[in-house]
């Protein structure tokens, strides 16, 4: 596959700020993301205030992970042993190219016509589903939301909720358009009555799949097994009915025991979505044994790379604690107001702006800008990674695509900002021309590169001094004053 | 049961170059002496780490267990194993227009005299291809081979007595739970798993281990919960105590 069709499904061409006007004024989008607030964030909150060992299991997780990637190279053997041991088999990925070549292999060899696929953000990271299409199999998205993305042809809007931005007059059209063999006048109102409908449709897909795609929450080294967690159970059925099984994963998913496995299982359902436990979390190892009478036949595991490695030598080597449990997206205001689509890659949100930099290279390079730098997403990862840090040091880095305009008022303010002097000058020039402005706001839309920002909005009322003028009035006031009543100074 | 395919040349060299990648990543990470310390620091209280919540009683362990599933929308019976076929008729009845129950291969249902029941028609099933048919299959019936209270999560491992297909595509999921079986954490519900796989000269884990914690669901229409989304609508759980166990307790 070329590069170009490669980006193309995992990454939009166009800037980071020309998607964010797009969603800003695209009234339903604004609709859908209205939830996000009261849904994950309510429900985070209380999930993490009735499990008081939750900064304790945190720590741990930290050390887990830090412990894990330090001796990466020994976990990955040991899976890879502990796999052969079970009789399944694993390939090694170091390019989303040649991730996709192996799962070709696989199908080619196996003569596959239909392949069910669980939700696996590697997979979307590689455009898995796209490739697939394009090589003539048939490949279902069996989670629901991924489902719905995937009948508009769009890339998922959040790591846990792809279809958080979807509301139901969307899914009411998809649904007639693509499944035409149902009476036209159906109900589509209830919630109830979209997910009947894609159980329906989608366990036709289920029985006939020959091959089951799944992604995995972690890996265990010591067993050889992948775990997934999932509340619909669509990976289930991806894992346990399908004659082969095919797991997608990234290096970093790896950790050493099942006992560390559920620890973090502890922390990622009540960060993603709540719940103290997502309903089914599996531990996949290996194809059906002898005693057996079900289960998939073979069992392959692909492992990718695509900059982890990279990663893992430089500063950013904290990043790969991340566990995918999307509660930085939910938190972040930047997210809560344009949603996933902006973000323009696979991965969204602060840990999106951290991570796509270094997947998708210099098409994703305006991404760390995507950011208030609040703080939420520091405060809420039960990974503890410093998000705002990250993004700040790739603001840094020499190759990050900065426009001209920003170049220069930065240069501009810097010089000014080192020498107080020429800034007390500047600032005593540019108040009387602010305050003017400010009282005519016809004027302020004409100055170059606040339009954007004044065309929505109004300044306030400008004082007249500035606050270091005004304080070292202030001060000489306070001192006379105190004087005045006989009070001595420090 | 399966055939490892040979490493061919291509798929020797991309090991080859994942690894010299991680290798390389290692080598680089020039960590200065504090961070080094650090890490050491962390390194000894990763290894001495233990989950060890207050114990609760085997009384609390039941009803934090019942708590936590009601909230997660399972239903919950408890009975003495001699009580199970009555219970089980009782409630597919309740559930189920069909009197039909898939189970799998020398379930615990005839060790329980279920199998006598005259109402309820008992369908051994074993893989998933010999049975296609069944697909939209009402109800089945498996076992746990542990529970933990802290999340009302349910264990169950693969097997013939429990083909894992049977915990997904049935839209009415029995579970028979013994109630000895009832741990507080995960992590000792693995340790009893350990033991039932030693104890039958099996390897731990089995091909697959099922947490399953409630019945199938989903919030992707709006955010709105939903259940039943591709596998159970209704998870039942029959949690019996039999006089042996309870004389051992």
């Amino acid at each position: 596959m070329s590069n170009q069709t490669f980006e193309k499904q995992v990454i939009d061409q166009s800037s980071f700020k020309e998607r964010a006007h797009e969603a800003l004024v695209d009234e339903k989008l604004q609709q859908a993301l209205s939830v996000i607030p009261s849904g994950f964030v309510g429900k985070r909150s209380k999930a993490k205030a009735a499990f008081p060992e939750f900064s304790e299991l945190s720590d741990q997780a930290v050390r887990i992970k830090n412990h894990t990637l330090a001796n990466i190279e020994q976990y990955l053997e040991q899976f890879e042993a502990a796999v052969q041991k079970s009789g399944g088999q694993v390939h090694f990925a170091p390019k989303p190219e040649d991730a996709l070549e192996i799962i070709e292999e696989i199908s080619k060899s196996k003569g596959a016509k239909i392949i069910a696929k669980g939700k696996t953000m590697v997979g979307e990271e590689i455009g898995l589903t796209h490739f697939l299409e394009k090589k003539g199999y048939e490949t279902v998205e069996t989670d629901l939301g991924e489902y719905l993305i995937q009948l508009r042809g769009e890339m998922p809007s959040h790591i846990i909720a792809p279809a958080v931005h979807l509301t139901r007059d969307n899914i009411r059209k998809d649904f007639i358009k693509t499944h035409k063999n149902l009476a036209k006048d159906r109900t589509l109102e209830t919630p109830a009555d979209f997910v009947k409908e894609a159980r329906h449709i989608l366990r036709e897909k289920f029985i006939n799949a020959d091959i089951g795609i799944t992604g995995a929450n972690f890996l265990v080294a010591e067993t050889g097994s992948s775990i997934i967690v999932t509340n619909e159970g669509n990976g289930d059925l991806c894992q346990s009915l399908p004659k082969t099984h095919i797991v997608i994963a990234s290096l970093e998913k790896l950790v050493p025991t099942l006992e560390d496995a559920s620890i973090l299982l502890r922390l990622l359902a009540r960060s993603a979505t709540g719940q103290s436990i997502s309903t089914y979390t599996t531990f996949a190892t290996g194809p059906r044994r002898e005693i057996d009478t079900s289960g998939p036949e073979e069992f392959h595991v692909v492992l990718l790379d695509n900059g982890r490695s990279e990663m893992l030598g430089s500063e950013f080597a904290e990043m790969l604690r991340c566990i995918r449990c999307g509660a930085c997206l939910n938190h972040c205001p930047v997210y809560q107001n344009l949603g996933g689509h902006a973000y323009g890659t696979v991965y969204p949100g602060p840990m999106g702006s951290v991570l796509s930099p270094h997947y998708f290279g210099e098409k994703a390079k305006d991404l760390p800008f995507a950011s208030s730098f609040c703080g939420r997403c520091n405060e809420v990862c039960p990974m503890q990674i410093p998000l705002t840090k990250l993004m700040r040091k790739l603001r840094e880095r020499p190759q990050t695509k900065r426009t001209l305009f920003a170049k220069t008022t930065m240069f501009a303010w810097s010089q000014l900002a080192k020498r107080p002097k020429l800034y007390n000058l500047a600032l005593k020039a540019f108040l009387p021309l602010l305050s003017i402005a400010t009282k005519q706001s016809w004027l302020m839309e004409k100055v170059p590169g606040v339009k954007a920002w004044s065309k929505h909005r109004s300044l306030p009322k400008i004082a007249k001094t500035s606050f270091q003028e005004a304080w070292v009035k202030e001060k000489k006031s306070r001192k006379k004053h105190k004087e005045l009543n006989g009070v001595k100074h420090d | 049961m399966t055939n490892l395919t040979p490493l061919n040349k291509t798929s020797e060299k991309r090991r080859t170059q994942f690894f010299k990648n991680i290798k390389k990543a290692v080598n680089q990470n020039n960590l200065s002496h504090e961070q080094k310390q650090n890490l050491c620091k962390q390194e000894a209280a990763y290894q001495k780490f233990k989950y060890q919540p207050d114990a609760l009683s085997e009384e609390q362990r039941l009803a934090q267990f019942k708590e936590i599933l009601a909230s997660q929308s399972a239903l919950f019976y408890e009975c003495a194993s001699e009580e199970l076929a009555e219970k089980l008729e009782e409630l597919l009845k309740e559930h189920s227009d069909e009197n039909e129950i898939l189970i799998g291969k020398n379930s615990d249902v005839e060790k329980f005299g279920l199998t006598k029941s005259e109402t309820i028609n008992f369908i051994e099933v074993e893989s998933f291809e010999k049975n296609k048919e069944n697909y939209n299959l009402t109800s089945a019936l498996t076992t746990a081979f542990a529970a933990a209270s802290e999340t009302g999560t349910l264990f169950l491992s693969s097997g013939p007595e429990n083909p894992t297909w049977l915990n997904y595509l049935a839209k009415c999921h029995f579970v028979l739970l013994d109630k000895s079986t009832l741990c507080q954490t995960y992590e000792q519900a693995f340790e009893l798993g350990r033991k039932q796989q030693e104890s039958t000269n099996q390897p731990f884990p089995p091909r697959s281990i099922n947490m399953i914690s409630g019945p199938s669901r989903t919030a992707d229409i709006e955010q709105t919960l939903t259940l039943g989304a591709h596998g159970p609508i209704e998870l039942i759980i029959l949690i019996y105590s039999s006089k042996e166990n309870a004389s051992e307790n």
